[in-house]
């Protein structure tokens, strides 16, 4: 157990250092010159010139590179282009709030909506309510992001101001209603289908059948028999949702004009400011990997058959 | 159609404990007329052992299935089962979680798959306890150790702390079955449950059976496609072919006089219990029909070796035969006018 922990975690820092790098050679490679972008459109070209220097943009990229990961190894992710004097880890730290509280309410309407949708679909497989389900779900698939953003801002918070309109305030929670809507409904789409799959096929084995033919009442079978089973599979999902949603979501952020990592990242690249960029996706890349590491985690607390494969 | 209600029934002590009224299993969607259990009438009586034999496929699992009112959809159920003279499904019983567990429990063919394996031992032996028995949780626990040092467990504290995937077979199929009498049922059915494990361990897993049902007295139905298996344990047989009972009587006057050609092949095809192997074991030629066929007379007739003219188009009915509780369904049982070949030489090594 002891080695698969360390094997895990040497992988998870070559994941993030591989990431870093490859957006470090990217950035580089998009043409463009920051130092232009920099100075601004009236600069001369001695002005570029010695922001390029000062940047340390005309040394060789390997000696930035280097540069960039000896300072990382220390904690420092550097100083913005863009904006001048501010660090990329306070700028960073400033909009991890919002993303942060955006991707656990989107991660919340997930489970919330979707779990309870894939028991019920799959317990009255067939059925009239079953189908009815299918069809919410199919168009809760098929909603995209922005244009339901906007018809809830519209509806909900123009119309009838039952939320308010647009970015941030107090308390918090209050804002993220309808972006963590937005952002969960189509993960609580796919929830459903998938717990209903799921639950279909394990509703369906012996040691169900097992459990009835012991004279178990239907809700200790549901609840004690059949939902572990299905919760392997919604760990993994959550797992990799979370982690996608932390690194940040755009459109969400701007519908709605929350000042996350999402945004962050956008407006970074706007202005080819590398530091930045590199920030943002390192802070990605870390979400991804550390999320997938407790996603494994996990299953090895729900299932001890994966308990003993890793023994 | 057998016209007694209640045929196949042996010699009984009172009511019996279960009584099986022409019970029926259809699926809408097989072949033929979709009946895949065809009027089966049983009964047995108190602590008696009874054998439901018959090739793969002959409507066994559903009998069984359909006892508990656990037939898979869209299989539809006719017919009536009466525990004790109570029938199933009806007023009180329409609950099954009533009943269930509580006073008829059953081991299934897939022994190996039936404890959930995301579940510790201890509480799914003890959730039965605590349901039907209202134990509290050390009382659960300390029956279940008890019921676990009785099916031959070496370590039952620590056995109730792990997860099924660390057992053997053998020991999975002895959790069952703790699990399945721990409430002392008035009859258990066990479909195959030796059939998933080796040669051995089936023998050990049989005589544990044996044991433990005999101290309360629990009646037994035993489940199997090998006469050899149950004619070492039941009292008494009833023989399955094509969803429908050809033959039933005690063990005994089973195997030593069977009535149906069908019996006798069954007989033909178990190896002898001493000396040595044959070289090739005599099988059934040919294969029974598919699920609910339809064939008009005798369903054995296509693979009966004295079959005439009137087996293709009257179907026989279970009748008695010359000794008591000794019946069959076959133009030729009991009638002297018909050839009768000789019995393989292996039926006589059978107990
Ligand atoms: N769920 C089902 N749907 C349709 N047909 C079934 C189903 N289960 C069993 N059958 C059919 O019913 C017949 C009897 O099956 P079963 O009772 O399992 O036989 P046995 O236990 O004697 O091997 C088989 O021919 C099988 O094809
Ligand atoms: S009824 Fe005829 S075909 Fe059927 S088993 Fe008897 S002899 Fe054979
Ligand atoms: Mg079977």
């Amino acid at each position: 157990m002891i080695a698969w922990f360390l094997r895990r975690l040497l992988q998870m820092v070559l994941v993030v250092l591989g990431v870093v790098t490859l957006a470090f050679i990217f950035s580089n490679i998009v043409p463009g010159n920051p130092a232009r972008l920099v100075a601004g459109p009236q600069a001369t070209p001695q002005a570029v010139q010695l922001i390029a220097h000062q940047l340390g943009l005309d040394r060789p990229v390997l000696s930035q590179y280097l540069q960039y990961m000896w300072r990382l190894l220390h904690g420092n992710l550097g100083v913005s282009y863009a904006l001048e004097d501010r660090t990329v880890s306070s700028e960073i730290m400033g909009a991890l709030p919002f993303t942060i509280q955006l991707a656990i309410g989107g991660v919340l309407v997930e489970i919330l909506i979707g779990l309870p949708i894939g028991i019920i679909a799959a317990y009255r497989a067939g059925g009239f309510l079953d189908r009815a389900l299918n069809i919410v779900a199919l168009v809760g698939l098929s909603m995209p992001p922005f244009w339901l953003g906007l018809m809830l801002l519209y509806y909900l918070a123009y119309k009838v101001s039952l939320f308010p309109l647009n970015g941030t305030g107090h308390p918090l929670v209050w804002y993220l209603v309808l972006p963590s809507f937005t952002l969960g409904i189509g993960g609580a789409a796919f929830y459903a289908r998938m717990v209903r799959t799921t639950m279909i096929s394990v509703l369906r084995s012996p040691f169900i059948e097992f459990a009835r033919l012991k004279g178990m009442p239907e809700r200790r079978i549901i609840f004690r028999h059949t939902l572990r089973h299905v919760l392997t599979p919604v760990v993994t999902m959550l797992g990799m949702d979370l982690g996608y949603f932390l690194g940040g979501v755009l459109i969400i952020e701007s519908v709605f004009g929350l000042p996350g990592v999402g945004l962050l990242a956008y407006s970074a690249i706007g202005t080819l400011d590398i530091p930045m960029i590199t920030g943002t996706v390192l802070v990605a890349a870390v979400f991804v990997v550390v999320m997938n590491f407790v996603v494994d985690v996990t299953y090895t607390l729900i299932d001890p058959r994966v308990r003993l494969s890793r023994r | 159609m057998p016209d007694a209600p209640l045929q196949s029934t042996g010699p009984l002590e009172g009511g019996p404990v279960i009584a099986v009224d022409r019970l029926s299993v259809t699926f809408p969607t097989t072949g033929g007329d979709g009946r895949v259990v065809r009027d089966v009438s049983l009964a047995i009586g108190r602590g008696e052992r009874v054998g439901l034999v018959g090739e793969s496929g002959s409507g066994k699992s559903l009998t069984a299935r359909a006892i508990m009112r656990l037939v898979p959809r869209p299989g539809e159920v006719s017919g009536r089962v009466l525990l004790d003279g109570v029938e199933l499904g009806v007023g009180a019983t329409r609950d099954p979680t009533k009943w269930r567990g509580r006073s008829v429990a059953m081991i299934t063919q897939d022994p190996l798959s039936s404890l959930n394996p995301l579940v510790r031992i201890g509480p799914q032996m003890t959730e039965m306890l605590r349901f039907h028995r209202g134990a509290g949780r050390a009382a659960a626990r300390a029956r279940a150790t008890e019921l676990l040092t009785a099916v031959g467990i070496p370590d039952p504290a620590r056995t109730l702390n792990q997860f099924p995937a660390v057992l053997s077979g053998g020991m999975r199929q002895r959790v069952a079955l703790a699990i399945a009498i721990s409430c002392d049922p008035r009859l258990l059915i066990a479909d195959e449950p030796t059939t998933a494990l080796d040669v051995t361990i089936q023998a050990q897993v049989l005589s544990l059976l044996e044991r433990t049902t005999a101290e309360h007295g629990t009646a037994v139905l035993l489940i199997s496609h090998d006469l050899g298996v149950v004619s070492g344990f039941c009292e008494r047989v009833i023989v399955m072919y094509a969803g429908r009972i050809v033959e039933a009587g005690p063990t005994e006057q089973l195997v030593s006089a069977p009535a149906h050609p069908y019996t006798r092949a069954l007989l033909a095809s178990v190896p002898p219990i001493q000396g040595e192997l044959p070289e090739r074991l005599p099988s059934i030629p040919g294969s029974p029909p598919l699920g609910g066929a339809r064939i008009p007379g005798c369903a054995f007739a296509p693979r009966c070796p004295i079959a005439r003219d009137v087996c293709r188009e009257v179907e026989p009915e279970l009748r008695a035969q010359a000794r008591d509780g000794h019946e069959a369904a076959c133009h030729a049982a009991g009638d002297p006018t018909w050839e009768i070949p000789e019995l393989a030489s292996t039926a006589e090594a059978l107990p």
